[in-house]
């Protein structure tokens, strides 16, 4: 009797470790990226994905850090030149100040029948005066960078068209100029001013002693050319005074693990591209690049930290409307970036580098370049493949084409000094001295040159010429 | 020896032809006297003060100017007690840009500065003033202006 018994225990756990053998390896729970993987099943479970779940609920979710309608600088003008401030992202008051004048931008951008046409003199004033002008990284549709705000989708396609600066003045009037026409709009705000009043007078109070003295074009008279003056400079250029002393940054590549790719950060991209490790198809090129193919799409992950995604078909939705507009795919670029950076923990803060215009939100797909920021100053990249951070194609609210070379900097305490607007002004054009007749520069300012490789990455003076004229 | 003498009379008129622009034009040093006068108006542009002359309520002023290359620009304050420009600012050199910018300080309430441009055409002299008023007057003029724009509503 005990014999039979042993037997059919026996016979039973035969047949039971094929059936389970069978369904773990038709249903390939335990299969990931780098193959059978017993230990997934504990990641996997449900009790895990609770205490996720949990822990996240305490925690909170990672911050978002790249945030498209927001400006690369803040200058508070406290009504007198000598202690003007210029704050940049990294600015430990940058985020509050920023919160204040959120309230004045929702208020005027709820209305596009709220503007009104105002003349430059009146600007300038405003500038001279208390108020806080706000520097963007590229040029924004209205209509987006309203809908960026949270204001909704309003048309100000009759109003004005895109803009890459805004000043809010103390007396709550929020400006804008017109990028296409140069025409000054004014809209008057029902938002209390006394917290944009108090964040001015602290700082003027603050920074009342400053040895660098901000004045902008304007104020110089450069923005207007006379008799021989061959550089004329976009009146809101803000020129500093004197020399700085900014600290160098270091440059890694996060997606770089001991071997060969970091496998915890592959197995989180892969989730995020939507890309199924059972099923998808994994070989490595000659230059150590590792491709994973599906059926619907490519991710190429590069050892120096290329991330190469096309989708054939349906990409990764990213837009939850499947409205055909790219207005709810672009409020979604930021989450998708951020999620991919902190998946890889890559630089997380990064902004907008190139324009969109209403033409370019009309077409069938629309193209997003985004740069990183080290030490509160863009980093201009450009490894010979890439000359931005991430270059992201969006089409019907999904991305078809993902590009993103991925860094991690670290603020060095090593610090080199910038010489002073006009002695880097001079040295960017005397260059060319000899050829150009006349030259408009749209933007002067500091930022990091990345080749890609890494080590210690100096800043420097990033010019932007408008126009040219050149002899003969 | 009468000819060596003409020649030697008239080797020395002729160098002397040749250095007098640069001895002219030369660079003054810490000082500058009260009175110089340059030799032409066309070297440099002074963008601000339009005027030439301002007022301000701050404790600096940056005075700014647009000109040729491989211009040198000094500015010198003038000093009444002693009848003498007294330098500021060091020389700079206008670059490629043809700008030039300095921050000078306003340590009295009317400041008259010397600005002294010289190149290989010659030499100019601007003088600039800029007036030095309380901020207590500036903010009263200030609530003035207030009051009579909500006058005019």
């Amino acid at each position: 009797m005990k014999e039979r018994i042993k037997s059919i225990v026996l016979a039973a756990l035969v047949i039971l470790n094929f059936i389970l053998g069978s369904q773990v390896l038709s249903t390939k729970k335990l299969w990931s990226d780098d193959g059978y993987n017993f230990f997934v099943n504990f990641t996997n479970n449900p009790v895990s994905n609770l205490i996720d779940l949990i822990k996240n609920k305490f925690t909170g979710s990672a911050p978002i850090e790249t945030h498209l309608e927001s400006p690369e600088m803040l200058i508070i003008n406290t009504g007198y030149q000598t202690s003007r401030l210029a704050l940049s992202r990294t600015n430990e008051e940058f985020t509050a100040v920023l919160d204040v004048l959120n309230e004045f931008l929702l208020d005027a951008f709820s209305s596009p029948q709220k503007f009104f046409q105002a003349s430059l003199d009146d600007l300038h004033a405003a500038l001279t005066t208390k108020s806080v002008y706000m520097r963007y990284p590229a040029d924004y549709d209205s209509t987006l960078f309203a809908y960026l705000l949270g204001a909704g989708s309003l048309d100000y396609s009759q109003v004005f068209f895109f803009f890459f600066d805004i000043v809010v003045s103390a007396d709550g009037n929020v400006w804008v100029t017109d990028s296409l026409t140069g025409i000054v709009y004014r809209c008057p705000t029902a938002v209390s001013t006394i917290a944009l009043s108090d964040v001015i007078d602290s700082h003027a109070s603050e920074n009342e002693q400053s040895s660098v003295i901000i004045n902008y074009a304007f104020d110089l008279g450069f923005d207007t050319a006379l008799m021989t003056q061959r550089t004329v400079l976009s009146p809101m250029i803000p020129i500093y005074s004197g020399d700085f002393n900014i600290n160098t940054v270091t440059a890694s590549n996060p997606l770089a693990g001991s071997n060969n790719l970091n496998a915890p950060s592959v197995t989180n991209l892969l989730k995020l591209f939507n890309m199924n490790p059972n099923i998808l198809r994994r070989y490595t090129e000659a230059d150590g690049t590792t491709v994973f193919v599906e059926n619907n799409a490519i991710l190429k992950l590069s050892p120096n930290g290329t991330i190469d995604y096309t989708a054939k078909s349906n990409g990764v939705q990213i837009s939850k409307s499947n409205s055909s507009s790219h207005y709810d795919s672009i409020s979604a670029i930021a989450e998708f970036v951020d999620s991919i950076n902190t998946a890889v923990n890559s630089e997380s803060m990064m902004q907008l580098s190139s324009d969109i215009t209403a033409k370019q939100l009309s077409q069938d797909s629309l193209v997003v370049a985004l740069d990183y920021l080290a030490n509160g100053f863009s980093v201009k990249l450009d490894n010979g493949n890439l000359q931005n951070a991430v270059i992201i194609e969006i089409k019907d609210g999904r991305i078809i084409n993902y590009r993103q070379l991925l860094r991690s900097y670290s603020v060095d305490e090593n610090t080199i000094t910038i010489p002073d607007y006009i002695t880097a002004l001079d040295d960017a054009i005397s260059k060319y001295e000899n050829q150009l007749n006349d030259i408009e520069i749209s933007k002067i300012d500091i930022a990091y040159s990345d080749d890609g490789s890494d080590g210690e990455k100096q800043p420097f003076w990033n010019v932007g010429v408008k126009e040219i004229v050149i002899t003969g | 020896m009468k000819s060596k003498l003409f020649v030697m009379v008239m080797l020395m008129l002729l160098s002397l032809t040749l250095l007098l622009p640069s001895v002219c034009y030369a660079s003054y040093g810490a000082t500058i006297p009260a009175n110089v006068a340059g030799s032409r108006s066309d070297i440099i542009t002074i963008k601000r003060p339009e005027s030439l002359s301002a007022s301000t309520s701050d404790k600096t002023y940056t005075i700014s100017a647009t000109g040729a290359s491989g211009t040198t620009v000094t500015v010198y304050k003038y000093s009444p007690s002693e009848n003498i420009g007294k330098l500021v600012t060091g020389s700079r050199q206008i670059g490629a840009s043809g700008l030039y910018s300095t921050v000078v300080d306003l340590t009295d309430d009317s400041n008259t500065f010397i600005v002294y441009a010289e190149n290989s055409s010659g030499s100019q002299v601007v003088r600039i003033g800029i007036n030095k008023i309380k901020k207590s007057t500036v903010d009263r003029l200030k609530s003035v202006t207030v009051t009579i724009k909500n006058f005019f509503g």
